[in-house]
């Protein structure tokens, strides 16, 4: 029966072809507007590691006091000195400070031109607790931590453009006039959005992406400085080492922790350590402190801020209006086909075939409205694409994920807005009378 | 074949109660052919209708072909009505955009039939209607009478134990209809089971009965109600009808 329900539906599709048309017009333009904003929405709120996000673990602390707290909460970014603290007590598995930089970058044999390299001075647990790739060599260790040791690790983008011609790892490289080796090329890493370095209102999640990655504290000690914000309660900063022992907040600090049953330990730790920061006198107040996984935090920063919310509400009320358009158009179509179904009654369809032509007809005219919609949302992204920042339009491209749901979704919704028309002809059908037909 | 007891249609708005059809009593036998006349809206059709498993009644009883279809299912009456019932309309009703074979495949449609089983019975409806060579042209292809006669094949096709015919040819010049109705004549002689609803008295004679409704009931010549006639009575007038 099925086949027969497909011829009928495919021939009520050629017949009916302009009304069809309007049907699959009105359900594709609110698939297609609903799903570019749903595209942009899920790029910004995607997990970007989600086989370990929950136990991935920020932390934050009043340091700069009540007067400096951003709606009542700490500073997004934290101090050196609460960095180097975590660090010693070693409370995750791994665990990292970092902050961006940016450098000046050239070969020693000067064949290439210096290139300005968007960087991130960490420590070597950044690569394993957050699963960076290596296509050569390896992190650097943990003494070089220590020793801050002159090492760099490139990403296989500028690796290739300052060594094109051979291996990059063993080889030395001038970064802000002091000469590096290379111990390691990552491969293609960009988490999306970049949690570990996200802005309020999700700023710098989209940034530029890194090219190279040195030792926190072989950067800090080198003088090169955050190349985001620093917040300081005074200004009277004036060597390298009273910037590290101060209160200005300037990197963000991340630990793994080997179960999220232990992501209440930490936070009591650093309940722990905030009180003991004011015992010790460091502060008059009482610390608040906060500790996310990086779901928590990515909602936290708002990295798919509200008015996105709002935009994709507003789509799924226009996808409405369509289809409430495309039942309105269904009943059109099936009260001009009244006749030849009262006709099929008389010769032996239940209401219940009838019924299922319908949705026959609807499944069809989602499949067809569904393929439509889905080129809808591709030109709707490309529209964006001169209205958003392109490392988000980027992250937006029509994925295999958000084609199956628009497909999925444009079967649904136009069976589900089929289904009133079919049960109207299905019981119609019954009232009409033979000398009508 | 066809059996009405007692039966009652209601048709109820609000603050109208109309009977359609009340008391109503018919036996049709295997093999007749009978004739129902009647004024306009004397209940013809909602006879013709409720026969056809269109529609329900009100109360009294229904057996078709011993089956009683009182407290059916839609599926069951629908399988019913699409193995044993034949409809021909007055209008032909045949779907424009599908060709001859297909119209007359329709019913069969509905039946699990297989494919090859599907075209050999519209290949012999069509042969027996004489329309062979028209199959693969559209409805409107066709002069009036022809497109009754595929309409007559599409009712053939499932084989049906009764045709219902519905004013076969009202809508058709007159040697078009006695075409037509020399057609159901030969159907009959073959053993076909045939009621005809129609307004036409000649009609009406060529039928080998001919039952009268008049309010929903059926009559005599002079206008009684059957159920108020003597068995008698009713045996000499040749309607058929049962007591």
């Amino acid at each position: 029966m099925s086949g027969h329900f497909l011829q009928l539906a495919l021939q009520n599709l050629k017949r009916h072809v302009w009304l069809t048309a309007l049907i699959v017009l009105a359900i594709s333009l609110g698939l297609g507007s609903s799903m570019t904003v749903y595209s942009i929405l899920r790029a910004m709120s995607a997990d970007p590691i989600p086989w370990k996000s929950d136990r991935l673990l920020t932390l934050q602390i009043d340091n700069l006091g009540p007067d400096n707290r951003r709606s009542g909460e700490p500073p997004a970014m934290v101090a050196y000195r609460d960095i180097a603290a975590w660090r010693r007590d070693h409370r995750g598995i791994r665990q990292a400070g970092m902050y961006e930089i940016g450098v000046s970058v050239s070969t020693v044999d000067a064949q290439t031109a210096p290139v300005l390299a968007n960087g991130r001075a960490t420590h070597t647990d950044f690569f394993t607790m957050f699963d960076v790739p290596f296509i050569a060599g390896r992190p650097w260790s943990a003494a070089d931590d220590e020793d801050r040791a002159n090492v760099v690790v490139l990403t296989r983008s500028l690796a290739a453009r300052l060594f094109p011609s051979g291996k990059a790892t063993g080889q030395i490289l001038r970064v802000e006039n002091k000469d590096y080796r290379v111990v390691g090329v990552t491969g293609d890493w960009e988490p999306s959005p970049r949690f570990y370095d996200v802005g309020r209102n999700g700023g710098d999640a989209y940034g530029q992406p890194t090219d190279v990655f040195m030792p926190l504290e072989t950067a800090a000690w080198s003088d090169i400085k955050p190349n985001g914000s620093v917040s300081c309660p005074v200004y009277r900063v004036r060597t390298t080492e009273e910037f590290l022992a101060s209160e200005c907040v300037w990197a963000h600090y991340w630990l793994e922790v080997a179960s999220v049953a232990e992501a209440p330990k930490i936070r009591d730790y650093l309940r722990a350590y905030g009180a003991e920061q004011k015992r010790s006198g460091r502060f008059t107040w009482e610390p608040l402190t906060r500790v996310y996984d990086v779901p928590q935090w990515l909602d936290y920063m708002k990295v798919a801020p509200d008015q996105l919310r709002v935009a994709t509400w507003v789509a799924i009320g226009f996808l409405f209006v369509c289809l409430v358009n495309a039942v309105a158009l269904m009943l059109a179509r099936s009260s001009r086909r009244a006749a030849e179904f009262s006709l099929r009654r008389a010769l032996g369809a239940s209401r219940r075939n009838l019924f299922l032509q319908g949705i026959w007809e609807s499944l069809l005219v989602g499949i067809v409205g569904g393929a439509v919609g889905l080129l809808w949302t591709w030109a709707g992204l490309g529209a964006l694409r001169g209205l958003v920042p392109e490392a988000i339009v980027g992250t937006t491209r029509l994925q295999p994920a958000v084609l199956a749901l628009t497909i999925a979704l444009a079967i649904g919704v136009t069976v589900l807005a089929g289904l009133y028309p079919a049960w109207r002809v299905a019981r119609a059908a019954d009232a009409l009378r033979l000398k009508s037909l | 074949m066809l059996r009405m007891n007692q039966l009652s249609k209601v048709y109820r708005t609000e603050v109208v109660e109309t009977h359609a059809l009340r008391d109503f009593c018919i036996h049709v036998k295997e093999g007749e052919f009978v004739a129902v006349t009647g004024p306009s809206g004397s209940g013809k059709t909602t006879f013709l209708t409720i026969a056809g498993l269109l529609e329900e009644f009100t109360s009294g009883q229904y057996l078709l072909d011993g089956v009683d279809v009182s407290r059916m299912r839609d599926s069951q009456r629908s399988r019913l009505r699409n193995e044993k019932i034949g409809f021909i309309f007055q209008a032909f009703n045949l779907i424009s955009d599908l060709d001859i074979a297909a119209n007359v495949e329709v019913p069969l449609r509905y039946r699990r039939m297989s494919g090859s089983e599907r075209r050999r019975r519209v290949a012999d409806s069509l042969a027996r209607v004489g329309l062979s060579a028209r199959a693969k042209h559209f409805p409107a292809e066709l002069s009036g009478g022809q497109q009754q006669r595929v309409a007559i094949a599409r009712a053939l096709a499932g084989s049906p134990r009764i045709l219902l015919a519905d004013e076969p040819t009202g809508n058709l010049d007159s040697q078009m209809a006695r075409a037509v109705m020399e057609l159901l004549e030969e159907l009959h002689r073959e053993g076909a089971t045939i009621v005809m609803v129609t307004h036409d008295p000649e009609l009406a004679a060529r039928a080998q009965r001919e039952v009268h409704i008049v309010d929903g009931q059926v009559v005599d010549i002079e206008g009684l109600p059957r159920t108020m006639q003597p068995p008698r009575m009713a045996q000499d007038h040749g309607t058929g009808v049962s007591p």
